[in-house]
């Protein structure tokens, strides 16, 4: 026998299977993070969560009571600080409802479950995939429950700007933490206690809310546009952007109520950034600063949840809210055509 | 006060158009002098008998006659035709003036449509652009069911 030949052979038959291997595990991670970006609920759960939202200035931190119920309910109740306590989120899959107690209000939106805003996650996803190196990281357990550990890359860069660990067998997210390009945390929430298996009856939640008023603010759907249909729509030109930071990509328009400010969306699969534009109108704003930028006088302020940057030219005003750096919000600025 | 001053400011005085000090420095002055004092007694004939002439009416028929008289004015019979005072008023209003007019309201439609809302229109509060962002990204991103954004507004206000 031709030893030559035969080590040629192992080598070929090892390296088939080890792409092959590395080919299933690619997809396997991909499969996981579908199952979890999915809008459904493939659990009834209760749980007391954590998350944090950290800015240059300050943390800030909120406790929910948490219920979950197969296959689109879904019950949040603020817990602390005590400024946010009695809050109530019910979302049963044809409508969300918000209540604040401080104020009776209750606002009824369409529900995160919806075939539309489902729809929206979907494509999301797929700019999410292709911008980002997915990989699943070593074996853990949270809670006691074996877990999958994810982690989200821009393609090219080391930094993770997302891990999250998704529960093996029901594929509920149990964590999540969130990372900027320094390797600094954004957010991040994790879950206290849990209890898998739990069940209740809808009604029980409903009873938490005052009842219903006859004519509560109800948001209906929006319509969203590309961006060749929001130009018809409008009857001011449209400016655009020729810069915006690596693997954002635009998603959709939508206008406002008003029909004067246009939205437009931009997103890399994790964060969206988006910028309104209108004729020119003064923006009321507090806890800003002032800066002059190629002789337009800006104003900027860093939020809980991203940065905004006001400022009018052509006749036009633009905001600009996003997570991203003032660095990269004036080069967006100074790229508006 | 010297007679001289209290006589040049008799007639105003008689009209009324004085300050209060000064009508009563030439009141207590008529009281004190009778020379002054007939001088504006004399003034006061002359403005009663001027003020009746002037509400004498004219004798019937004046406006007619005065109406034949002017040269290229129109008689309009405003009952016969059923016009408002507002026509009638835009009748005899010159042709400058409608020009003025029109281009008034010319000017006031372009200021409404165009000037208000693009230079001074009412402000927008950044509040309301904050919630339609966090309003998308609860919609766009998935896994995260962090704290409700309307929440999160209210919590920054505070």
């Amino acid at each position: 026998m031709n030893y030559g030949k035969l080590w040629k052979i192992i080598i070929f038959t090892l390296l088939i299977s080890l792409s092959s291997t590395v080919l299933l595990l690619a997809d396997e991670v991909e499969d996981i993070l579908k199952y979890s970006f999915d809008s459904g609920i493939r659990a009834n759960l209760e749980g007391i969560k954590e998350s944090k939202i950290y800015t240059s200035t300050q943390i800030y931190t909120f406790v929910t009571r948490e219920v979950y119920q197969e296959p689109d309910f879904m019950y949040i109740e603020y817990i602390n600080p005590p400024r946010v306590r009695g809050r109530i989120l019910i979302d049963d899959g044809k409508r969300r409802i918000e209540y604040i107690p401080t104020t009776g209000k209750i606002r009824v939106t369409p529900s995160f479950f919806s075939s539309q805003i489902k729809e929206k996650r979907e494509k999301n996803l797929k700019v999410l995939l292709k911008n980002f190196e997915i990989s699943q990281l070593y074996e853990e357990q949270i809670l006691g429950r074996p877990v999958y550990t994810i982690s989200l890359s821009p393609k090219g860069i080391s930094t993770p700007l997302l891990k999250i660990w998704i529960d093996k067998k029901t594929y509920f997210t149990l964590r999540k933490e969130k990372y900027n390009l320094n390797g600094e945390p954004i957010s991040l929430f994790y879950y206290k206690k849990i209890q898998f298996n739990k069940y209740f009856p809808r009604k029980r939640f409903y009873q938490e809310l005052p009842s219903l008023p006859q004519n509560p603010e109800t948001h209906p759907f929006r319509t969203y546009y590309s961006l060749e249909e929001i130009k018809r729509k409008i009857n001011f030109p449209l400016s655009l952007p020729e810069y915006f930071p690596h693997s954002y990509v635009f998603q959709e328009a939508e206008l406002m109520g008003d029909r004067k400010t246009v939205k437009l969306i931009y997103t890399n699969g994790i964060d969206i950034v988006v910028l309104f534009q209108r004729p020119r109108i003064d923006v009321a704003m507090r806890y800003h600063r002032e800066l002059m930028f190629r002789g337009m006088k800006m104003r900027f302020r860093e939020g809980i949840y991203g940065n905004t940057l006001v400022w009018s030219s052509s006749g036009k005003t633009f905001v600009l809210i996003g997570e991203l750096p003032l660095d990269e919000m004036l080069k967006i600025a100074r790229s508006m055509k | 006060m010297e007679c001289r001053k209290i006589r040049e400011n008799l007639s105003a005085y008689i009209d009324k158009e004085l300050n209060f000090l000064t009508r009563w420095k030439i009141k207590r002055h008529i009281n004190t002098c009778p020379a002054c004092k007939k001088e504006w007694l004399k003034l006061k004939k002359i403005d009663t008998i001027s003020k009746m002439i002037l509400l004498e009416s004219p004798e019937s028929g004046f406006y007619q006659r005065l109406e034949k008289k002017l040269p290229g004015r129109k008689k309009i019979n405003s009952r016969k035709y059923g016009l408002s005072n507002l026509t009638r008023a835009w009748t005899f209003t010159p042709l400058a003036g409608k020009a003025f007019f029109v281009a008034g309201v010319a000017a006031l439609i372009i200021f409404l449509s165009f000037i208000y809302p693009r230079f001074l229109s009412p402000s927008l509060n950044i509040d309301r652009f904050e919630e339609e962002y966090l309003r998308s990204r609860g919609e766009v991103i998935s896994w995260v069911r962090e704290p409700s954004p309307i929440i999160l507004i209210q919590e920054q206000r505070g």
